[in-house]
């Protein structure tokens, strides 16, 4: 068996006499945006999912006019920000049964049709939000539903990819996992032909609350 | 299929398998354009995508010319996340590693998400062995291991198949017979692989890059199929190619932008995962065990030699797309895992020039696979080099005619004789192509080949 120590001298002796190669990243080699809301809204029915944007106070119900738009009966939630505190009565007025995030553990998410998740950032280049597993929210309740709508303040929207990560580097957290999510889940492994909703959610959406 | 593509026969031969099979390349040849046109138009939203693309190349020269040091502080931080590690020089060092991990955790099933160098070390085979059922979760990568065939692209496994061959292969798989509809067929495959992502005790992945620095792992999908197998089962084991590092997120940034644009024209994947160890004790759900398996197998030959820049591939495909052999041959005529271009340049790399060196042949070096590739390999460059290190391996006829002619044209008088031997020939033949013509000893060269027509005249007029 290799120890570590023996793999990496192969590899520094195989490099020995050869030249180290520099490297600077310069700042100005990403995608210049220039109204960012707008453009994370078309980048994100680009790839087939639905952007919407709203005030604070509308957003419990936008969140339950997309549940009734999917007559959707059971809804996961997370307690995490920036969701209001009304939004399961809510949707519970809308006539769909609410489970908050993790009780039940892992069946609930599964048995969802909605999961309601915050995301970390909005990113204008490509339509896509970040979704953490540290608590209050988890892996599943972005993954599991059959529809997953992310709600995300207009104040985390960056720019570029390139800024997002800049961002990632800069937070103290690390949680076991950040994903970037662009769009709901697809293929094309069939002949070329777009279809969605092969593993993952089948829709996405994500809500920009412009005052927050 | 499978039983047309033997492995044991020349690439010659099995290319022809390809070119019969008209259905086949028009399905292929469909994909790779569409892929191919989605990458050109991607990549204009760069502001300027040259300059990204040369970034690229700088960014993957930096990180592999300082690969030691970068694997080693990887190791540090990703034991810091609570990872653990493991480094194997061979194939077999890293599938029975695997195999150990997934076998102490009581597993029965392993879902996998597509991971290439999964194939490279025979791991499915390895866990069938050890009595743990390997489950593709990837739909193209699921479509091939029903049909028993390894994946034909690296991207996309079943780029192969028509709709109506993935019909009947699923309706056999079901039991009943399904509609003829990529909708229903993809259906299928979700519910029939959810409850194998809830109940599988280990999760496999392949790895897109690691973030040296950063303790992280990015993976990469469409599907969702990634998040699965990294996110349900309770020990996740990921696999990567040790050239596959980066050292900070700046970095990660640049090859992302390039991945997603050079393989289907996408600016980002549906799923951009960063994995930094397992659950923390906070966290809800997530593995407790994860580990990382950081694999040799020859790439270290690489280092240090003219072929060092093949180790810069991020595995996005553009240069199978677009290649116009590739298109014609499908990846079965190349050998098993890697394909096109880049498969044409690694795989000799890996199982040695004498073994595979003739596969370097299958390109007309258009250099389009150069003028393509994201991060810049010169893969044109690289082939003609694994052509020059085939030669000595080559029939000894083609040999020796080779030395005739080069003997022939380094004096005066040879080259004088061949240009009057032309001449004549014009003359007789007229100057038209020789379309029959077989040369003995050179029947092999001439019988893929129109011989041009010899003009005749002179080519340069007398002072």
């Amino acid at each position: 068996m290799t120890s570590q120590k023996q793999f990496l001298d192969t590899i520094r002796s195989k490099l020995e006499g050869g030249t180290r190669a520099p490297l600077a990243i310069p700042s100005d080699w990403a995608p210049i945006i220039d109204d960012p809301l707008e453009r994370f809204a078309t980048e994100l029915e680009a790839v087939h999912g639905h952007a919407h944007r709203c005030l604070e106070a509308r957003l419990s119900s936008t969140v339950a006019e997309i549940v009734t738009s999917y007559s959707a009966s059971r809804v996961l939630l997370t307690r995490e920000e920036p969701l209001p505190p009304d939004l399961a009565q809510v949707i519970e007025g809308v006539g769909a049964e609410v489970t908050w995030w993790p009780e039940g553990g892992r069946d609930p998410a599964e048995a969802a049709d909605v999961g309601v998740t915050g995301a970390l950032w909005a990113v204008a280049e490509t339509g896509t939000v970040v979704v953490t597993s540290a608590a209050p929210g988890g892996r599943a309740p972005s993954l599991l539903p059959t529809v997953h709508i992310a709600v995300v303040a207009a104040s985390r929207m960056v720019d570029t990819v390139a800024a997002l990560f800049k961002e990632i580097a800069a937070r103290p957290q690390r949680p076991s996992n950040l994903v970037l999510v662009t769009g709901p889940s697809k293929t094309g492994d069939i002949e070329n032909i777009l279809v969605q909703g092969v593993h993952g959610p089948k829709e996405q959406h994500t809500i920009v609350v412009e005052n927050l | 299929m499978t039983d047309a593509y033997d492995y044991s026969k020349p690439f010659e031969e099995r290319a022809r398998v390809s070119l019969e099979d008209g259905q086949m390349r028009g399905i292929v040849g469909l994909a790779v354009d569409r892929n191919n046109s989605g990458r050109a138009r991607s990549m204009t939203s760069l502001r300027d995508p040259e300059a990204v693309r040369e970034l690229g190349a700088r960014v993957r020269d930096f990180n592999i010319s300082h690969l030691d040091q970068h694997l080693e502080r990887l190791a540090e931080t990703w034991t810091e996340a609570g990872g653990e590690i493991f480094f194997a020089q061979t194939a077999e060092e890293a599938a029975s590693y695997v195999v150990s991990v997934a076998k102490k955790s009581g597993a029965t099933k392993a879902v996998k998400s597509k991971s290439m160098v999964t194939e490279e070390i025979g791991l499915n085979e390895a866990l069938t062995e050890a009595g743990i059922e390997p489950i593709e979760t990837d739909l193209g990568q699921y479509i091939v291991q029903l049909a028993g065939e390894p994946p034909s692209h690296i991207v996309a496994p079943s780029v192969h198949k028509s709709k109506e061959q993935v019909t009947d292969l699923f309706s056999l798989t079901g039991g009943e017979q399904l509609e003829n509809d990529a909708d229903v067929l993809t259906e299928f495959a979700r519910n029939r692989q959810r409850p194998s992502f809830l109940s599988a005790g280990v999760g496999i992945s392949g790895v897109n890059m690691a973030v040296a620095d950063e303790g992280t792992l990015c993976l990469v999908t469409n599907e969702g199929n990634g998040r699965l197998c990294t996110s349900m089962p309770p020990v996740h084991i990921a696999v990567m190619g040790m050239e596959r590092v980066v050292w900070d997120f700046d970095q990660l940034a640049v090859i992302l932008s390039l991945l997603g644009r050079g393989n289907t024209g996408q600016k980002l994947s549906q799923y951009t995962s960063l994995l930094h160890g397992p659950k923390r004790s906070a966290e809800v759900d997530g593995p407790t065990e994860s580990h990382l398996v950081i694999i040799d197998n020859k790439r270290s030959n690489l280092l240090g030699t003219r072929y060092q820049s093949a180790l810069r591939c991020i595995r996005c495909g553009a240069c199978l797309n677009i290649c116009p052999v590739f298109r014609q041959v499908s990846g079965y005529a190349y050998d098993p895992v890697y394909s096109g271009p880049i498969g044409a340049v690694i795989t000799p790399l890996l199982k040695g020039v004498e073994n595979a060196g003739e596969l370097a042949h299958a390109s007309t070096l258009c250099g389009a696979c150069t003028s393509v590739c994201p991060v810049k390999i010169p893969l044109h460059d690289l082939l003609l080099y694994i052509r020059q290190d085939f030669a000595p391996h080559t029939s000894p006829t083609e040999r020796a005619a080779y030395k005739a002619w080069s003997l022939a044209w380094s004096k005066q008088w040879g080259f004088a004789l061949t240009k009057r031997a032309g001449l004549v020939l014009g003359r007789v033949t007229g100057g038209r192509p020789l379309r029959r013509l077989y040369l003995p000893l050179m029947s092999r060269w001439t019988k893929g080949r129109y011989f041009p027509g010899f003009p005749g005249g002179k080519h340069r007029p007398r002072p």
